[in-house]
């Protein structure tokens, strides 16, 4: 449903060329949640963007159901739902506004975009808030507004970057609830983090990153035979030792 | 699962449900309603507040009914007085106009002195109770009572009181050479002095109310880009700041798509600004009776102040495009507004400049922005627009804009601009990684935009060269063509990576497309001078016949120049070069950046509607009926570029056409025989026009017919998504 062939950005500018993602590959199944994860700055934000084709690839290319984002980023844009931490509301709209006017923009009829509103209100509870200015809303209502906002046209993929970042427990157990649902629904989910414990009690398959590239892929058992190590965390910090050990030599 | 994959053809109306959206989240903002309603109800009262202060100061200036002038006592008030009414008389005598011998009677504008109320005149003057205190005392040793000695008395710091002892002093002035006159005449003289002058003041009088309105326009613009501010920061770097545009940039709407939404709300909030304020300055004007002040004997009339809306539309269409396009670069509202604020001190900077007294709409000015729509607004609140500068002004104003957005659609939404990746604004003209297949629509609109403005200015400095030989002229002429329309755009292409071949369609075409051409030139030529007689025929024109009789001895003696030189060089300089040029620019590089970016007729269409506009100018005068003729063969020649893919075919056919002109001119004579006659607005015979027809089907079957047959190459996708199958 999802593959990554590849794929590789560099930022070309006035200062030094920077190497963000270099030749990843990876391959995400309906009904799968993929563990894209590494530390800040690994490249797991640039790749989610360049599936999404809000960035172009130096080199490489990603593609979504058969389509690539490079030739047809229409298609792929309306298959996917993206979650990110940066994400804002519209402070002037309702929630119920700001859901619909984007089941717009994926062209997504009114009678469907009203009956999904409904079904996400109830999923996410927003009835008490939805016709509140987002302006006035918590951070918690905010962040159940955006996991709405990114499944009203009830795309097949969806892309979640670190979004349990800066929340509670609660806010997280939110997401935990919607990537455990979205994987019920079958979706192919692409889960960008930098929280391994995290990732080892919700993913299904792994892809650790680091400094653009892909250390090691596969399911927590695959790796683990590979590694011989027990968690993601140990196989993390292996790596990290490795890669500078590398990098001395 | 639903996986709605949006219909192109219902992208149109989406951008209008994003506009609105656009405008429903701006217009709740209460910063927008404060700059939209409060401001012009706080501006235009005051405005006007100020306007009668300063006209009630200049009227003090040069008013003498308003002086106060005050004596201690009565004796010295009449003695003043009586001095004054005989200095007026004879300082009239020797100043006024000839022709004016009503003024020399004694009618003195100054209110009689007035005795001040105890105390010397000095406190009066300190009190502000008079401007100008007069003692007078009777000279010692004086051979008679009537020898006074004036002390006038003034604050320093007072406008009035200096202008109320000049007036004073010229009178007393006056009242001597009178007196000195008498006594030589007493003494046998004749009282002749060597020197004797007259004034003759001609021309209009230029008063305050000139410089004060163009004020108004003025004032109407800044509010206007004051209302487009706002919006445009937060439609764009706000909404970068706020984390939405990443989900917006996310959805399936093209990039251009969502950029125009935007443009269109901004431009919307501008509007609604100027029309507002629109609305505050009449009723400011109509209430406070400045109408005649400010725009002469007529007031405020509703045509122009529908003209004014006009054009604030406009410069609202051209400034909110240049706001998107500085904004789009930001990455925060701070950002933003750092931008902004140099951007806005050197665009204002011309504008104040137009307050100046004496500023005309010009050749210069009408292609300087803002400076040429604040002159062109005011001189239509007078009644007075200059309608060859208005027509520049407004065609340069509207491709300044169209090449703003241009340039906000390639860095709206970017890489470096969603992301914050290393980049600075001369990424915006940096050379492309790779070399591009064709012409951008914003490097071929900025290329417009600069080309057209420098060749005003360049036409109008060739008038420079009047006193040079024809041939200089000539020869100046086309080399001025050669280095905008061909020069400047090739640079461009080449800087971008563009070969010729695929930039200009400077290709080799078919055989048949060639003689197609030529046939068609041949036949296009008649009939597009018939356009010419049809329109004036119609009523369709701007030239009357009077103005063409008038233009006639210059148009004769231009001919009589053209004569003496070879005819070859008149063709070349006159029908070739410019054949040549614009082919390339117009049907080369611009054309070609429309092709595959808009449906083939609407691409020629626009082409064709630039290039008549180009041509609106014919001896300093618009002409309506040289546009629609050039833009009927602007289509023709679009048509054969856009069909035989290359430039030259179009080239032959449009030297045809310019020699047919020249040949008008230089064997006029001989063509009035043969019934060709422009400037008698004779038609042609009809013979002739058949021919022509039949030469134009011929013509443009054989080109059709000659067409290439071999695949082109893929054109990139278009960012507004609409497929131009050739016709």
């Amino acid at each position: 449903m999802i593959s990554a062939v590849q794929l590789t950005k560099r930022f070309t500018g006035h200062g030094p060329d920077v190497l963000a993602v270099d030749r990843v590959s990876f391959a995400v199944e309906r009904g799968e949640v993929y563990g894209l994860l590494g530390e800040n700055g690994a490249g797991k934000t640039t790749t989610l963007r360049m599936i999404l084709g809000l960035l172009e690839p130096s080199s490489g290319y990603a593609q979504v159901e058969g389509f690539r984002t490079s030739e047809a980023p229409d298609e792929v844009k309306s298959r996917i739902g993206l979650v990110s931490t940066t994400a804002g509301l519209y402070q002037w709209l309702t929630p119920r506004e700001m859901l619909l006017f984007f089941a717009d923009l994926y062209g997504t009829p009114t009678a469907v975009a009203e009956k999904n509103l409904a079904r996400l209100a109830a999923m996410f509870q927003l009835h008490d808030y939805l016709d509140r200015r987002c302006a006035t809303l918590s951070t918690g209502q905010k962040q159940r507004v955006n996991l709405a906002r990114s499944l009203i046209h009830d795309p097949p993929v969806l892309l979640l970057d670190e979004p349990t970042r800066g929340l509670d427990v609660l806010g997280s157990k939110v997401i935990f609830d919607f990537i455990a649902a979205a994987r019920t629904a079958g979706k192919a989910v692409v889960l960008s983090t930098h929280r391994l414990d995290e990732a080892e009690r919700f993913c299904d398959r792994f892809g650790l990153l680091h400094r653009g590239r892909m250390m090691r892929e596969g399911t927590l058992a695959e790796l683990q035979a590979t590694t011989g190590l027990a968690t993601l965390t140990e196989m993390f910090l292996h790596g990290l030792a490795a890669g500078r050990e590398a990098d001395a030599a | 699962m639903s996986t709605p994959s949006p219909a192109r053809a219902d992208s149109l109306a989406r951008v209008g449900r994003l506009t609105l959206k656009e405008l429903r989240e701006t217009l709740r903002d209460r910063r927008t309603i404060v700059t939209l309603v409060l401001m012009p109800l706080l501006v235009y009262p005051l405005l006007s507040l100020g306007f009668k202060q300063l006209l009630a100061a200049s009227t003090t200036k040069t008013d003498p009914g308003v002086w106060r002038i005050g004596t201690e006592s009565d004796s010295e008030g009449s003695r003043l007085w009586s001095l004054l009414l005989l200095g007026d008389a004879a300082f009239r005598e020797q100043s006024a106009p000839v022709a004016d011998q009503s003024s020399q009677s004694s009618d003195l504008a100054l209110q009689n002195p007035y005795t001040v109320s105890g105390g010397s005149v000095e406190e009066a003057v300190l009190r502000g109770d008079i401007d100008l205190g007069v003692r007078a005392s009777r000279r010692e040793g004086a051979p008679t009572p009537n020898f006074t000695d004036f002390e006038l008395v003034y604050a320093a710091d007072s406008s009035a009181g200096p202008a109320a002892a000049a007036f004073v002093i010229e009178r007393l002035r006056a009242a001597n050479d009178r007196y000195a006159v008498e006594r030589l005449r007493q003494l046998g003289d004749r009282g002749a002095l060597p020197a004797r002058w007259k004034s003759q003041p001609i021309g209009e009088v230029q008063g305050t109310h000139f410089q004060l309105a163009t004020l108004v326009p003025m004032v109407l613009i800044l509010m206007t880009i004051t209302g487009a501010v706002y919006p445009a920061i937060d439609l764009t770097a706000g909404e970068r700041e706020r984390g939405t545009l990443e989900a917006l940039m996310a959805a399936p709407v093209p990039r251009l798509g969502l950029l125009f939404a935007k443009y269109i709300a901004v431009l919307t909030v501008a509007l609604l600004t100027a029309l507002v304020n629109i609305v505050g300055m009449v009723v400011t004007v109509l209430g406070s009776g400045l109408g005649s002040v400010l725009f002469g004997e007529h007031g405020l009339t509703l045509g122009s102040v529908v003209l004014v809306f006009l054009l604030l539309v406009l410069f609202a269409a051209f400034f909110s495009a240049v706001l998107l396009c500085v904004t789009s670069f930001a990455r925060s509202f701070k950002e933003a507004q750092a931008y902004l604020i140099p951007l806005m001190l050197v665009a204002l900077a011309p504008g104040f400049m137009t307050i100046l007294p004496g500023i005309q709409l010009n050749a210069w000015l009408s292609v300087a922005p803002l400076a040429n729509i604040v002159l062109l607004a005011r001189d239509t609140l007078q009644g007075q627009a200059h309608p060859l500068w208005g027509l520049i002004a407004v065609l340069s104003t509207a491709l300044y804009g169209t090449a703003a957005l241009g340039l906000a659609a390639r860095i709206f939404g970017s890489d470096s601009i969603l992301y914050g990746s290393q980049s600075s604004w001369s990424d915006l003209f940096r050379r492309p990684a790779e070399p591009l297949a064709q012409p951008t629509l914003a490097g071929a609109m900025s290329c417009l935009a600069l080309v057209v403005p420098l060749f005003v200015i360049a036409s109008g400095s060739l008038a420079q060269l009047a006193n040079q030989s024809m041939a200089v002229q000539l020869l100046a002429s086309a080399a001025m063509l050669v280095v905008l329309f061909g020069a400047v755009p090739i640079l461009v292409a080449r800087w971008q990576g563009i070969s010729l071949p695929a930039g200009f369609q400077l290709r080799r075409a078919p055989l048949l497309g060639y003689v197609g051409s030529i046939i068609l030139g041949l036949a296009l030529a008649p009939l597009a001078y018939e356009l010419i007689v049809i329109s004036q025929m119609l009523g369709i024109a701007t030239i009357s016949q009077q103005e063409l009789e008038d233009k006639a001895p210059l148009v004769q003696r231009l001919v009589a120049q053209w004569r003496a030189l070879p005819p070859a060089l008149v063709l070349a300089a006159v029908a070739l070069v410019p054949a040549i040029v614009e082919e390339l620019f117009f049907r080369g590089y611009f054309l070609g950046a429309l092709r595959g970016r808009l449906p083939a007729w609407l691409a020629i269409a626009f082409s064709a509607l630039v290039f008549g506009l180009f041509h609106a100018s014919v001896g300093g005068l618009i002409a309506v009926e040289r546009i629609f003729s050039s833009m009927a063969l602007g289509v023709a020649l679009g048509w054969v570029a856009w069909t035989t893919r290359s430039v030259i075919p179009g080239m032959f056919i449009h030297a045809v056409n310019n020699a047919f002109v020249v040949s008008l001119a230089y064997w006029g004579d001989g063509l009035r025989s043969l019934g060709i006659d422009v400037e008698g607005r004779r038609h042609l015979p009809l013979e002739w026009i058949a021919g022509a027809v039949v030469g134009a089907a011929v013509g443009a079957s054989l080109v059709y017919l000659g067409r290439p047959v071999a695949a082109s190459p893929p054109l990139p996708a278009s960012p507004l998504a609409v497929e131009t199958p050739p016709p």
